[in-house]
């Protein structure tokens, strides 16, 4: 019993937590399966083509100046930041923070870019957001749900910031301050894997409770079982394995910590 | 117990292998992507090419289709197609690959076309002297025509303590201007995995001398604060983990 939620609690914790202690998130409490957030400012954006129209905005605010003598097309008003989330997690939402005068409207796209084998790759819109064009002159939040679960394996992901998008007929410049991004933030949560069709550990059928933080753990090389092709997954552990599991799944202990 | 551990992962393998060869299963889109990056096997750290930087003023960074960066052929200062991004790996992580994929639509490498190349690099501060830049591996495109996919093994300890870490990639054709989209990258692609670092000569804890199974584990367990042992300078290594301590070990650990 005492073992077996153990075993939750190191999936759900450090299991699918490690890239946290990598990327920072500016917040220590990114493990376990609850609500995460990422936040990305406009200092991470770079402008997606060679005019770099990139300005700031009082402290933080990110905008795209230039009028239409400056720059050559929309592509110079737009701004591009990679994403780096953890494999596997559920983003359940996106959201963008920023200023906008209503009007062309402001817009973000999240994007994922996959390849397979020698294929070229594929590109593919996640979630995009636009302000409220029309509306009142003001900051405004925007926001999306999503059900996407990150690979890190096949695929990255970018967000795209666009100054104008919707609405827009003929080119007018970049804008400046009138359009402006503070910042973008990810809803995500810890997911553990679903076990294969076949189970690893003859003692660990499918139909176990544990089965897929079990098979999870195999997966990751932090357990080889307790022998026999079995897992044992109602004995007590003992602080050797114990220290056996934790310095295997977080690497531990060099220098820089 | 190590040698049954062994066998045990031995055996692991060889069911997992032959669950890959019968279902066809293994590195597929959703392969191993649905893993976090965490735990002994391998991971992998992709670096999309939004995370490039041109090296000098002039920025001929321009993007193909969706997502594939190159340099500008406007440009005509060589100097000016170089792109660099940085690298964030733990620290302690052996690097075991680089993997790049792009486009590269001329099928000779040589002089008027150098191809896609990545370098990975390390910048080591070496007191108050000159860093020490050190070229760990490069990587080319294959000499195709077409879209490509070239790794490269590599065997490297990231030190984070001591050094830093980026890939450069040269766009530049030899006394002319950027590539252009003709030579392209997606994205570059770290294989690493996670170690236990080395253990000391002489053993923390009375209970777990060197030979012990989990002397490395249980060291590094010491080393990084995460357990003083059970007092008299014991560990316990056969002790029962109880509950409590185990939340001692988790919240100290993750900083809960």
């Amino acid at each position: 019993m005492g073992l077996e939620r153990w075993i939750t609690y190191l999936v759900f914790i450090f299991g699918w937590a490690a890239s946290s202690l990598v990327v920072a998130e500016g917040t220590k409490s990114a493990f376990g399966p609850s609500e995460r957030y990422t936040t990305i400012g406009g200092e991470s954006f770079i402008s997606e083509t060679g005019k770099d129209t990139r300005r700031f905005f009082a402290q933080s605010e990110l905008y795209a100046t230039g009028g239409l003598a400056d720059v050559d097309s929309p592509s110079d008003c737009t701004m591009r930041a990679p994403v780096d989330l953890p494999s596997g997690v559920n983003l359940s939402r996106i959201e963008l923070f920023g200023y906008d005068n209503s009007d062309h409207g402001t817009a973000l796209e999240l994007h994922q870019v996959c390849r397979i084998g020698n294929n070229p790759p594929t590109d593919d819109l996640i979630a995009d957001i636009t302000s409220n064009i029309g509306g009142t002159p003001g900051y405004f939040i925007s926001g999306k749900d999503t059900d996407h679960t990150i690979n890190n394996n096949s695929c990255h992901y970018y967000l795209r910031a666009i100054r104008s998008s919707q609405g827009f007929v003929v080119f007018s410049g970049c804008g400046g301050q009138n359009s402006r991004w503070v910042s973008t933030r990810f809803t995500w949560q810890r997911q553990i894997k679903p076990g294969p069709a076949l189970p690893t550990f003859t003692d660990v059928p499918t139909g176990h409770p544990f089965y897929n933080s079990i098979e999870a753990l195999a997966e990751s090389g932090i357990t080889g079982g307790c022998g026999g092709e079995n897992y044992c997954p109602d004995n007590a552990i003992t602080r050797g394995q114990f220290a056996a599991f934790f310095a295997r799944a977080l690497g531990l202990h060099w220098p820089e910590n | 117990m190590c040698q049954r551990t062994l066998n045990v992962m031995h055996k692991l393998l060889t069911i997992l292998t032959l669950t890959c060869l019968v279902s066809f299963n293994c590195g597929s889109a959703s392969g191993d992507g649905a893993k976090s990056d965490f735990g002994a096997n391998t991971r992998v750290r992709t670096i999309g090419a939004e995370a490039f930087w041109v090296e000098t003023g002039a920025d001929s960074r321009r993007f193909f289709g969706g997502s594939e960066i190159y340099a500008s052929s406007t440009v005509t200062n060589g100097n000016d197609c170089r792109f660099r991004a940085r690298v964030d790996l733990p620290s302690g992580a052996r690097l075991s690959g680089l993997e790049i994929v792009g486009y590269d639509d001329f099928p000779i490498m040589g002089p008027i076309d150098l191809g896609v190349s990545i370098a990975l690099h390390q910048v080591c501060r070496a007191g108050l002297n000159l860093p020490v830049n050190t070229k760990l591996v490069e990587v080319r495109s294959i000499d195709a025509p077409g879209y490509f996919r070239t790794f490269q093994d590599l065997d490297h300890t990231i030190d984070n303590k001591n050094c830093h870490y980026y890939v450069r990639l040269p766009f530049n054709t030899p006394g002319a201007s950027c590539a252009g989209d003709t030579n392209r990258l997606s994205h570059v692609r770290l294989h690493w995995q996670r170690q236990i670092s080395p253990s000391p000569a002489i053993s923390t804890f009375n209970d777990v001398q060197t030979s012990h199974p989990f002397y490395s584990s249980i060291e590094a367990m010491g080393a990084s604060g995460i357990t003083g042992g059970c007092g008299g300078g014991n560990y316990c290594p056969d002790d029962p983990l109880t509950r409590g301590q185990m939340a001692a070990f988790l919240t100290r650990a993750l900083g809960l």
